[in-house]
């Protein structure tokens, strides 16, 4: 499975030296999985602080310590969005992709990092 | 002369004698033989060591100084002759004589001695003490003196007499403290001005001063309004400065010692100082070189330097600064104290019993009116030598000691100056710090000489101490022990020996000093503190009492040989009567029919135990039957008990046997017959029920009471069991009244209501068997969803381990509770994800979201 962080818009910027602005807004995360049905995920997402979570057609329960959060998704899941997280700046998406994980309802731990995709 | 700290600032100490009189010596002539009283002072020839000059004036007033060998100084020394004694001097060579001249003036001649023969001592011109006060009296007077060239008068006499005054820190009372507050120096005061009748560069060349003529001429000047009959001591305090020291730092120095001055028509050897107009107010001075003219010497460390020792005025001195008056010196040293009689008698300890003793002593400063003040312990060596003890503690004068506790000097009398040197046991060139002085549990020794200190304990003043040469004794040092005739028993005793101070390698032997035969010493020799032990034996000895004294012998040690007197007596014990048994019992069976016989010895002992009589009877017990009522010495008495028609109950008859005359007659036993009824069972419970978690793997454990009762009852066996359950297992059973336990294991059982039996058998017994029903049910554990989601997402506690394993039992059954469980039970119940409650009674489940701090639910889609 592949769970990725993709950011919900474009970033942009003058590519000075000024100070960019922040881009809050929500970031998915993508499921990928050769499972056809995990049943529940429990993912944990660490870096910043998530002001809220959206569902993308499944059950969610999540809670938020500081940097970290932890969202518990249940449903018939299957490769692709599973839920987002609102966070205060998008830019800031290198200190997201780093680390984050999931743990299936078989107990086996798979994690997995890469750099977030940026959609129009 | 000491070294001011801050400064390096100096000044001289020693005595001078001044003559009035400045004729031309004699040439010397072959053995001649001059009458004198003598005087002594300290040389600076090499500073900062100080060397001792003697000087002799004869009848006429001429002036010689004396070079002594070492034994004619000792000789002096001891006979306290070098401060004004009269002696016969036969004078030998003349030889190069120190300090240099004067300018203009002659030199005083010098010369070996080839014999002395002392007359009188140094003469004592203080007062008599009073009944009430141990300390002679000591008034100074000081005389203000201004050179002839130095018409200044800078201060007025009130001004000055504030410097000997009573007032903190005046000479009078900084003395007085010392003298334990005596008030050796009351009746002080200055007088002046008056005019010397030479300039200043008469008397006071750069690098050295005419003390005998500034001494001189100053007396002379005040003697026309001065009674010098009422001093004992003279300050002279100038106008200018005396000499500088003639080596760096070239400071302006004052001195102190003692002169001979022609006053009040006779020529007298009086206590002087000569001070600077730059000390009149300096009391560290004042005070040091006034403790010159009471006699005193330096003390120091055991080293070269003489001012290294913080523990006295006499020595480094400077050791306060008082923000108003400056710098101020501690108390002066026990043999300074001593020396000048200023320690009571009574307060001076100078050896107990052998010379070993435990004593409090209190602080030098402002003491209690209680215990020692010092105490001098000789080295036995044939050299005078000795050890001073003294306690110093914060207090007072001595505000500033380089620290609190029990402070040791090693005295030599025979020296000229030092006399007193701290003992510093780590050598390290500092008498001054943690070497030198000792505290509760230290001990100094000195092997050499047998001698030790042992500070035992402090008090808020002093400290105990035990000091002499070490010793030995026995605590008790007296035992007894009574002994019947004819008894053959070996008694065992003991005493303790002590050594003080502890020492585990001084080593004794025992022994004892007759030849009695009945005293076996276990114990005959040894090392260290012990127990001694001996036995007794009276086997064989007559009527009587014996005595013997054991003998602990430890070389060289007080209290040698420490003794125990052990005493024995032998006696004839009269007759006396006991029972071997003074209470008998028997239980039966009701309805029984069968005569128990019991017994029980008289004993009979003392005297005429064989031929005495003995007759035994009994109370109302029909039951109960004597059967052997009397006899003569040593047997038994015997009764029968017969429970036919006895019914249920107990009994109690008393057996009382006399002896006349016999102590302890009459004697009396007790015995009981107990009737009791068949055995029988029970159980104080018919029921028991356990209500547990499903999923829980603690067993729980039960208990009942089993009653036995009736004949038999605290022997009879039972036994426990039960039906098939696989959940309940038996873990008890017994003799006699006693508890069965058993366990209710829930593990692997499902919801429901189980139920088994448990069965108590007492063979023979009514009321056997006996049931206790066990019921055990076990239900689905209660608890929030949000609880169990928690501790996935956040590792909370909040479920119990039962809740747990119940979850992972209905789940995946992997032996842990993990995701696969919780997505199991909420597939099962077809709850969703964050449901608030399972059942009744559930937890609250805000809490259960593992400490997180912005909580939040998802939503359904």
């Amino acid at each position: 499975m592949l769970v990725g962080l993709i950011a919900a818009i474009g970033c942009g910027g003058d590519g000075g030296t000024a100070p960019v602005p922040p881009d809050p807004g929500p970031l998915d995360l993508v499921l990928g999985t050769p499972n056809a049905d995990d049943g529940a995920l429990l993912v944990t997402v660490n870096g910043a602080t998530v002001t809220s979570v959206q569902t993308a057609g499944f059950e969610v329960t999540w809670v938020t310590s500081g940097s970290t959060t932890r969202l518990l998704v249940r449903g018939s899941l299957v490769a692709g969005p599973i839920a987002s997280v609102v966070v205060p700046d998008r830019h800031k998406l290198g200190s997201y992709h780093k680390w984050w994980s999931i743990r299936s309802p078989h107990g086996a731990r798979a994690t997995r990092s890469g750099t977030p995709q940026p959609t129009a | 002369m000491f070294r001011r700290p801050g400064r390096a600032r100096w000044f001289r100490l020693g005595p001078f004698i001044l003559s009035a009189l400045t004729l031309a010596p004699p040439q010397p002539a072959g053995a001649q033989t001059v009458h004198g009283r003598l005087a002594m002072y300290w040389s600076e020839l090499d500073p900062p060591s100080s060397a001792v000059v003697v000087s002799l004036t004869d009848d006429q007033g001429v002036r010689r100084e004396l070079d002594l060998d070492p034994a004619q100084l000792r000789q002096l020394q001891r006979a306290d002759a070098l401060r004004g004694g009269e002696v016969d001097v036969t004078l030998g060579a003349q030889v190069p004589a120190i300090p240099g001249p004067l300018p203009g003036r002659t030199a005083v001649p010098r010369f070996s001695v080839t014999s002395l023969v002392i007359r009188t001592p140094a003469p004592s011109r203080r007062g008599a003490a009073s009944a009430q006060d141990a300390v002679a009296p000591t008034p100074f007077v000081t005389l203000l003196c201004k050179f002839a060239d130095f018409p200044n008068e800078p201060w007025t006499p009130a001004q000055i007499g504030v410097t000997l005054g009573t007032s903190y820190p005046g000479a009078a009372h900084f003395f007085s403290e010392l003298a334990d507050g005596a008030t050796p120096l009351a009746g002080s005061r200055a007088v002046g001005w008056f005019t010397l009748p030479h300039p200043r560069s008469y008397y006071v060349p750069q690098y050295s001063s005419d003390t005998w003529a500034l001494a001189a001429d100053c007396a002379a000047a005040a003697d026309p309004v001065v009674d010098f009959n009422q001093y004992y001591g003279v300050n002279f305090q100038f106008n200018g400065p005396l000499n500088q020291r003639p080596t760096p730092p070239n400071d302006v120095l004052s001195y102190g010692g003692s002169a001979i001055l022609t006053v009040e028509g006779a020529q007298r050897s009086y206590p002087v100082t000569w001070l600077s107009n730059i000390h009149a107010f300096t009391y560290v001075v004042i005070h040091h070189e006034m403790g010159h003219a009471l006699g005193w010497p330096h003390s120091s460390g055991p080293y070269l330097e003489t001012y290294d020792s913080r523990w006295d005025i006499m020595s480094a001195g400077y050791i306060y600064q008082d923000p108003v008056y400056g710098w101020l010196g501690p108390h002066t040293v026990a043999y300074h104290l001593a020396k000048s009689g200023w320690i009571a008698p009574g307060r001076l300890w100078q050896g107990g019993a052998g010379l070993h003793g435990s004593i409090i002593m209190e602080r030098t400063a402002l003491p209690p009116g209680n215990g020692y003040h010092a105490a001098i312990l000789p080295l036995n060596d044939g050299t005078g030598r000795f050890y001073t003890v003294e306690v110093r503690k914060t207090a007072g004068y001595d505000r500033n000691l380089p620290g609190d506790g029990v402070l040791l000097h090693l005295v030599d009398p025979s020296l000229s100056d030092r006399q007193a040197q701290v003992v510093d046991v780590d050598g390290n060139g500092d008498p001054n710090d943690a070497g030198a002085y000792w505290r509760s549990g230290q001990i100094f020794q000195d092997v050499s000489h047998g001698l030790f200190v042992m500070v035992d304990s402090a008090t808020s003043t002093g400290y105990g101490i035990t000091l002499g040469v070490p010793s030995v004794a026995v605590t008790p040092a007296a035992r007894r022990d009574s002994i019947a005739i004819d008894d053959v028993t070996t008694t065992a005793d003991s005493t303790r020996i002590r050594l003080s101070p502890p020492d585990g390698t001084a080593s004794w032997t025992v022994s004892h000093r007759s030849s009695a035969t009945w005293i076996s010493l276990e114990t005959l020799a040894g090392t260290g503190d012990a127990t001694l032990r001996w036995q007794r034996s009276a086997s064989g000895l007559p009527i009587g009492t014996y005595v013997d004294t054991i003998a602990v012998t430890a070389a060289g040690m007080a209290g040698s040989p420490a003794l125990v007197i052990d005493s024995l007596v032998v006696y004839q014990p009269p007759l006396a009567l006991a029972l071997s048994s003074t209470a008998r019992r028997d239980s039966v069976l009701v309805g029984g029919i069968t005569t128990h016989a019991d017994s029980t010895r008289i004993i009979l002992t003392g005297l005429g135990n064989a031929s005495a009589k003995w007759g035994a009877t009994h109370g109302s017990g029909a039951w109960f039957t004597l059967t052997a009522t009397g006899g003569t010495g040593t047997g038994w008495v015997r009764w029968t008990r017969d429970p036919t028609g006895v019914a249920i109950g107990t009994y109690v008859d008393t057996i009382t046997v006399i002896a006349p005359d016999a102590l302890g007659s009459p004697a009396h036993s007790v015995d009981s017959l107990r009737v009791m009824p068949p055995l029988s069972v029970a159980a104080e419970i018919s029921s028991h029920r356990d209500s547990l978690s499903q999923g829980s793997t603690a067993p729980a454990v039960a208990s009942a009471n089993i009653l036995l009762a009736g004949y038999d009852h605290a022997i009879a066996p039972w036994t426990g069991t039960h039906g098939s359950a696989s959940w309940l297992r038996i873990t008890g059973g017994g003799t006699g009244s006693g508890v069965l336990r058993w366990e209710v294991d829930p593990t692997g059982q499902g919801p429901g209501i189980y139920v088994d039996t448990l069965i108590v058998t007492a063979v023979g017994a009514t009321g056997s068997p006996v049931r206790i029903v066990d019921t055990l049910t076990v239900f689905e554990p209660t608890f929030a969803v949000n609880c169990a989601e928690s501790v996935l997402m956040t590792g909370a506690s909040c479920l119990e381990l039962a809740e747990a394993n119940y979850l992972d039992a209905t789940g995946n059954h992997d032996g842990t509770y993990n995701l696969g469980d919780l997505l199991a039970y909420l597939d099962r119940k077809g709850l969703p994800l964050g449901s608030a409650l399972l059942g009744a009674g559930a937890r609250d489940s805000t809490t259960r979201r593992g400490g997180s701090s912005d909580p939040h639910t998802g939503s359904r889609p």
